[in-house]
């Protein structure tokens, strides 16, 4: 009777075994890791199964439901993580803060890839190619009722409007306070929120103007309008992954296989790409493989 | 209905995140709470026996209580880095206050009379602590750990924050990415685990009692 039990419990015990894996140390895979946003897990994804087609190295996916900048650059920088999706523009400015505006995209990379190598040891990878800048949106029937096309238009009615937007957004150099300077927004109110509860917030009507991402597949879900930014208030977003220049030192071949990606995911790609994780519920995993099948990757 | 049925569809198609992160989930509670208990009680039974000590200590851990969560990884990143450690440490500061107080008040609670009496009879201090004090504390003490218990279980969806998975997980990804099934799912299951451990605490502590009382 005893045996018996024991032969259970050893069999259910080994049946969850592959569950415990997190356990073991891992210390020669690949970490990596992404924000906390559709667009990042896809391109976490393209990144673990691009390096696990291009080379020999064990990758892992570290999942940080709070990772923002803010937690992932030290986090990076401890050698905790070793590769993630991360922008020109927000490398810039709340990583380098910088104030100095460059407004010529390749340039802003260069620089913000020179100074990561000096100060942080971290390596630029190749561009995606595309741009995810911020941007504000409203709903087509408010851009109608307004007629709204800018940002300078909104600045006009902004007094009639409730402005939201992630804590992220007010604490950041291109965020609410200059913007509002530079158009001369003058909000009824203004509320933070999280990003995820800021689409709920629009459609039900706490807010009326949010800030967005210009890629975002969702703008597309709810019906909602994308304002001109015509003063050239935000910075460019171009996104790439960044790595631990350690590791690139020990496998030059990885900078070999982001090559094969460079440039190859455009705006209206990235904006497809996140819309079919978002509101047709394809695995983010499942939208990158057809991705880099699209290309010839895999 | 068909929302029900979707989150029950959803728990088989992702069953291996599902697997991954409840195993996850227990790993980081239970070591969370042995942890807890094994600092809480011995420090508990201490500033009973040392009155001196228990309003700083109460007052240290009340104070920890109160550090929002957020703000503790915040600041801890430098230090602990993220994962498995911070959220350690987060649970354990946390599951301390109700630990350490209800042992402290089970044993300061015992009557002074049955203690009066023992000491009548000659019993040593440590003797009155082993023998009358502590197991006349034991079903406060035992209270205070269901509630660690519980409340560690719950508190431990945010190791998903911080990088060292769990049911969290699931519950952020669902808020993060629209998906309101995979919010009720990893919810519903830090639900049944902390109620299912309740109740098989509650039974072990009728055992305990049952026996201790004979």
């Amino acid at each position: 009777m005893r045996q018996k039990l024991i032969i259970y419990l050893l069999t259910a015990l080994l049946s969850v075994l592959p569950g415990f894996n997190f356990l073991l140390a891992q210390d020669n895979s690949v970490v990596v890791s992404n924000k906390p946003f559709t667009e990042s897990y896809i391109l976490a994804e393209i990144i673990i199964q691009l390096l696990e087609n291009e080379t020999d190295l064990k990758i892992e996916h570290r999942i940080i439901e709070g990772g923002t900048t803010s937690i992932l650059h030290p986090a990076i920088v401890n050698g905790e993580i070793d590769i993630y999706p991360e922008y020109t523009g927000t490398a810039w400015q709340e990583v380098l803060k910088q104030e100095e505006m460059i407004s010529d995209p390749i340039e802003l990379y260069y620089k913000v890839a020179e100074e990561y190598q000096q100060r942080f040891d971290l390596t630029w990878l190749p561009l995606f190619g595309f741009n995810n800048t911020f941007t504000l949106a409203v709903k087509a029937e408010l851009a109608q009722k307004e007629n709204l096309k800018t940002f300078s238009d909104l600045a006009l009615v902004s007094e009639k409007y409730i402005f939201g937007a992630e804590p992220d957004f007010f604490e950041r150099e291109d965020g609410f306070d200059n913007l509002a300077k530079t158009y001369g927004f003058n909000f009824k109110s203004v509320k933070e929120m999280a990003i995820a509860l800021k689409y709920p917030a629009i459609l039900s009507g706490e807010v009326d103007v949010i800030n967005s991402f210009s890629t975002d597949g969702l703008l597309r879900r709810y019906n909602l309008v994308i304002l001109e930014d015509d003063k050239h208030f935000f910075p460019s977003y171009y996104c790439a992954p960044v790595i631990r220049t350690e590791i690139i030192e020990a496998h030059p071949e990885i900078i070999e296989a982001f090559k094969k990606i460079e440039g190859k995911i455009s705006d209206a790609t990235m904006t497809e790409l996140n819309f079919l994780v978002d509101e047709k519920r394809m695995e983010p995993k499942e939208v990158a493989r057809q991705f880099l099948e699209s290309i010839e990757i895999l | 209905m068909d929302f029900v049925i979707n989150v029950f569809q959803l728990m088989i198609e992702r069953q291996e995140l599902v697997v991954e992160s409840l195993l996850q989930h227990i790993y980081v509670s239970l070591t969370a709470i042995a942890l807890i208990a094994a600092v809480g009680i011995p420090v508990g039974i201490l500033i009973s026996q040392l009155p001196k000590l228990a309003p700083p200590v109460i007052f240290l851990t009340g104070f920890l209580y109160t550090i929002p969560v957020l703000a503790l990884f915040g600041f801890m990143i430098p230090i602990l880095g993220i994962g498995y450690k911070p959220t350690l440490f987060a649970l354990f500061i946390y599951g301390l206050l109700p630990l350490v107080r209800n042992t402290y008040v089970g044993i300061t609670e015992v009557d002074p009379f049955i203690i009066e009496a023992a000491r009548g009879m000659g019993s040593t201090p440590t003797q009155i602590l082993f023998w009358i004090q502590l197991p006349l504390a034991l079903p406060v003490i035992i209270a205070g750990f269901r509630t660690v218990v519980v409340m560690t279980i719950s508190v431990a969806t945010i190791a998903a924050f911080i990088g060292a998975g769990g049911l969290g997980v699931l519950i952020f990804r669902g808020i993060n990415s629209y998906y309101p099934e995979l919010i009720v799912l990893g919810s519903l299951l830090v639900a049944m685990l902390a109620l299912l451990t309740d109740g098989l605490l509650g039974i072990l502590e009728k055992r305990l009692l049952a026996r201790i009382k004979k």
